[in-house]
C-alpha cells in the first residue's frame, strides 16, 4: 500500500473486497459444476459471467482504493470486454452457453447476465475508469455513472422487497437476483467513496453543519419514503383501499415529508444567518472600540509631548544664559518634530503607515516656521518619493531630517545672505534609500574637509549633542553617512528603507 | 482702558494654559482670563468681551470647545475664535469646521503660530527668541 488510507478509502476497499468475495464464491460454485447456489434459491446466485464480473469489479475497486490505478484501469477494461461478450451472447441467442459449459444445463435462467446487470457493470466500469479524475468532466462522469448505477440498484432492490415476481416480469430486470443487487450496492458505494471530496458524496461526508444535518436527515427520508410506499403497495395488493386513494395518500405524505425537510433546512439556514449577523456586529463593535482606544492613546502621546513642549517653553523664558536658552530651544524643536509625526498620523483615518513626501514636507515646513526661515530669506526645498514608511523608520528619519535641516537653517547662512536647504529622500532600489540634506550657504564657521561633525560649526551651542544625536539616529537606521563640503555642506545617508 | 488686544484662554491642561498665557503676554496680548470648564467659559467670555479666544477642543466636564464657541458667537460676533487643539483627527476637525473658526492651530504651538493667528508680523525665531 503506497500510503495510508482515509476512512472512506478503507470503506471503499472493504466494499470492493466483499463484492469480489461474493463473485469468487459464486464463480467457484459454478466451476464445481453443480450450481448449488442457484439450485437452492434464485435469490442467492448470479450468472457465471456476472460472478466473473463481480470478481473483476471488486478487485478493481479495491485496487483503486489502495491507489493501484493501473490495475484498476486494466480490470475496468476487462469488465467492458465481458459486458460486450454478454451482449454478444444475447445477440447470438446463445444465452444458455455459459451455463451449459459449466453445469451442462442450458435451460438455466441465470445463464447470462440480465440487461440490468449488464448496464450496471458498464456503469461500474466507466466509473472505475474515470475514478482518478479529481475535477472536470471525467470526475463528473465517474460520479454520475456510479450514482445512476445506485439508482438502478435501488429500483431493483426495492422492487424485490415489494414483490419479487413483478420485478422479474420486466425483461430489463430478469435474472437480476437479490444477491447481485446487494453486490452492486457494495460496488457503487465503494466507487462513490473512492474520491470522497467529489460530487454529492462530499456534502454527505463533510464536517459542516449542513453535512451533519444531511447525514441525519437522508437515511430517515429514504426509510420513511420506502416505508410509506411499501405500506401503500400492501394496501393495494390486498385490496384494502382503492388504488387512486392509496397513491393520493402516498403523494400527500411524501409532499409533507419533503416540505418539512425543506422548511427545517430553511430554519437552520436562518439560524446560521442570525448567528453570523450577531458575530459580525460584535466584531464591528470590537473593532470600533479598538480604533477609539488607538486614537485615544495617540492623543495622549501627543498631549504629553505638548505638555513637555510647554514646560520647556516656560523654562526657556526664565533662563538668561543665551547658550542654555538655545539648548532648550533646540530640545523644543526636537519635540516639535516628534509631534509633527503624530499630527500627520492622527490626521489620517488609517494611522499605520505614512507617506514619505507628505511627512517630510510637513516636517520641513514646521522647521521653517520655527526658525522664521522665510523672514531670513531661507527656504527648505523637499523632494521625496511617494513611498509608504514604517512608523519606527519614519520617526528616526524625521528626527534626523530635523537635526540636519534645522542645523542648516540656524548655522549655514550669514544674517543677510539667505539661501536654500535641499532635502531629498529617494529609494535607490527595493531595499535601500538615500537621504540627503544640502545647503548652499557659506557656513558661519567652515569645518575642515572630511569632518563629519555639524556641531563643529557651533561647538559652544550644544556641546556636541547634535552630533551625538545624528550619529545615534544613523546607527539606529543601520545607515552610513557621508559629509562633503562644496558650496555648502552636504550630508548623504544611505540606509535600508523601512516600508 | 488698555489699548492692547485681549484674549481669553479656554484650556483644560494647566501646563499648556500657563505656557499660552506667557506666550500671549509676550507677543503683546492682554490675557483677561482662563477657564477649563465649558459652561463657566461661556459665562466669563460673555462678561469679558475679549478680542480673541484661544479654544481647546477637549474640556473638563460636559461640552467641548466647539459648544463654547457656538454659544458665544451669537452674542459676541466680534470675538475671534482660535482653536488650539491636540487632536487633529478628521472627526475633530470636521466638528471644528461646523463652527467657522478664525484659525486652527495644532499643539504644540510656538510664538510664530500665535503671532500669525492674531494677525501680527513674525518677530525672530522662537528657538532663539529674545526674553523681551
Amino acid at each position: 500500500m503506497h500510503r495510508r488510507l482515509t476512512s472512506s478509502g478503507s470503506v471503499a476497499l472493504g466494499c470492493g473486497l466483499l463484492a469480489a468475495s461474493f463473485g469468487t464464491i459464486d464463480g467457484l460454485d459454478w466451476l464445481s459444476g453443480r450450481g448449488r447456489l442457484v439450485g437452492w434459491s434464485q435469490n442467492l446466485a448470479t450468472a457465471p459471467l456476472a460472478a466473473l464480473c463481480f470478481v473483476l469489479a471488486g478487485i478493481g475497486i479495491a485496487s483503486a482504493a489502495s491507489r493501484r490505478r493501473l490495475i484498476a484501469r486494466v480490470l475496468a477494461a476487462l469488465l467492458v470486454v465481458l459486458v460486450l461478450c454478454n451482449l454478444g451472447l444475447h445477440a447470438l441467442n446463445a444465452e444458455g452457453l455459459p451455463a451449459e459449459w459449466l453445469v451442462g444445463d442450458a435451460r438455466s435462467r441465470h445463464a447470462v447476465m440480465s440487461w440490468a446487470t449488464s448496464l450496471c457493470f458498464a456503469l461500474a466500469a466507466i466509473s472505475l475508469l474515470c475514478a482518478d479524475a479529481e475535477k472536470g468532466v471525467l470526475s463528473t462522469v465517474a460520479t454520475v455513472a456510479a450514482s445512476a448505477g445506485l439508482v438502478i440498484i435501488a429500483v431493483s432492490l426495492v422492487g424485490i422487497l415489494f414483490d419479487v415476481r413483478s420485478i422479474y416480469s420486466v425483461t430489463f430486470f430478469v435474472g437480476h437476483a437479490l444477491s447481485s443487487g446487494l453486490a452492486f450496492l457494495l460496488c457503487f458505494v465503494g466507487l462513490l467513496l473512492l474520491e470522497p471530496k467529489r460530487g454529492w458524496v462530499s456534502i454527505l461526508l463533510d464536517t459542516g453543519a449542513g453535512s451533519i444535518a444531511a447525514r441525519r436527515l437522508l437515511p430517515l427520508m429514504i426509510c420513511v419514503v420506502v416505508g410509506v410506499c411499501y405500506a401503500g403497495y400492501r394496501m393495494i395488493a390486498q385490496g384494502l383501499l382503492p388504488l387512486a386513494l392509496v397513491v393520493s395518500i402516498i403523494a400527500a405524505l411524501t409532499a409533507l415529508l419533503l416540505g418539512a425537510s425543506v422548511l427545517w433546512a430553511g430554519r437552520r439556514l436562518n439560524e446560521r444567518e442570525a448567528e453570523i449577523a450577531r458575530v459580525t456586529t460584535e466584531l464591528e463593535i470590537y473593532a470600533r472600540d479598538r480604533d477609539l482606544l488607538l486614537r485615544e492613546v495617540n492623543h495622549r502621546v501627543k498631549n504629553n509631548l505638548a505638555q513637555i513642549h510647554s514646560m520647556l517653553g516656560l523654562q526657556a523664558r526664565r533662563i538668561a544664559d543665551p547658550a542654555a536658552r538655545q539648548a532648550l530651544g533646540d530640545m523644543r524643536g526636537r519635540i516639535e518634530a516628534l509631534s509633527t509625526l503624530h499630527r500627520i498620523l492622527l490626521a489620517k483615518n488609517n494611522p499605520s503607515t505614512l507617506l514619505a513626501d507628505d511627512y517630510l514636507t510637513e516636517l520641513c515646513r514646521k522647521i521653517e516656521e520655527a526658525f522664521d526661515a522665510e523672514g531670513r530669506g531661507i527656504r527648505i526645498r523637499v523632494e521625496a518619493d511617494r513611498i509608504p514608511l514604517q512608523l519606527d523608520f519614519a520617526i528616526s528619519t524625521g528626527m534626523l531630517v530635523n537635526e540636519l535641516a534645522s542645523n542648516a537653517v540656524k548655522h549655514a547662512f550669514s544674517a543677510a545672505q539667505g539661501g536654500t536647504v535641499d532635502v531629498r529622500f529617494a529609494s535607490t532600489d527595493a531595499l535601500s534609500c538615500e537621504l540627503s540634506v544640502a545647503d548652499d550657504g557659506c557656513g558661519l564657521k567652515r569645518p575642515r574637509q572630511g569632518e563629519a561633525s555639524p556641531a563643529d560649526e557651533h561647538p559652544e551651542a550644544d556641546g556636541g549633542l547634535g552630533t551625538k544625536i545624528i550619529n545615534a539616529l544613523v546607527a539606529q537606521l543601520r545607515g552610513s553617512m557621508e559629509v562633503s563640503h562644496g558650496i555648502g555642506t552636504h550630508y548623504l545617508i544611505r540606509m535600508p528603507v523601512g516600508r | 482702558m488698555d489699548a492692547r488686544q485681549t484674549v481669553f484662554i479656554v484650556e483644560d491642561d494647566f501646563l499648556i494654559m500657563e505656557y499660552l498665557r506667557e506666550l500671549s503676554e509676550e507677543i503683546g496680548l492682554g490675557v483677561t482670563g482662563t477657564c477649563d470648564v465649558a459652561e463657566e467659559a461661556v459665562e466669563q467670555i460673555q462678561a469679558l468681551h475679549p478680542d480673541y479666544v484661544f479654544m481647546d477642543l477637549r474640556l473638563r466636564g460636559e461640552g467641548e470647545g466647539v459648544d463654547v464657541a457656538m454659544a458665544i458667537q451669537a452674542r459676541l460676533p466680534e470675538t475671534k475664535i482660535v482653536y488650539i487643539t491636540g487632536s487633529n483627527e478628521p472627526a475633530s476637525l470636521s466638528r471644528i469646521s461646523q463652527d467657522h473658526p478664525h484659525r486652527v492651530l495644532i499643539k504644540p504651538v510656538v510664538e510664530a503660530d500665535l503671532r500669525r493667528a492674531v494677525g501680527m508680523a513674525p518677530r525672530g525665531s522662537v528657538a532663539a527668541g529674545p526674553l523681551s
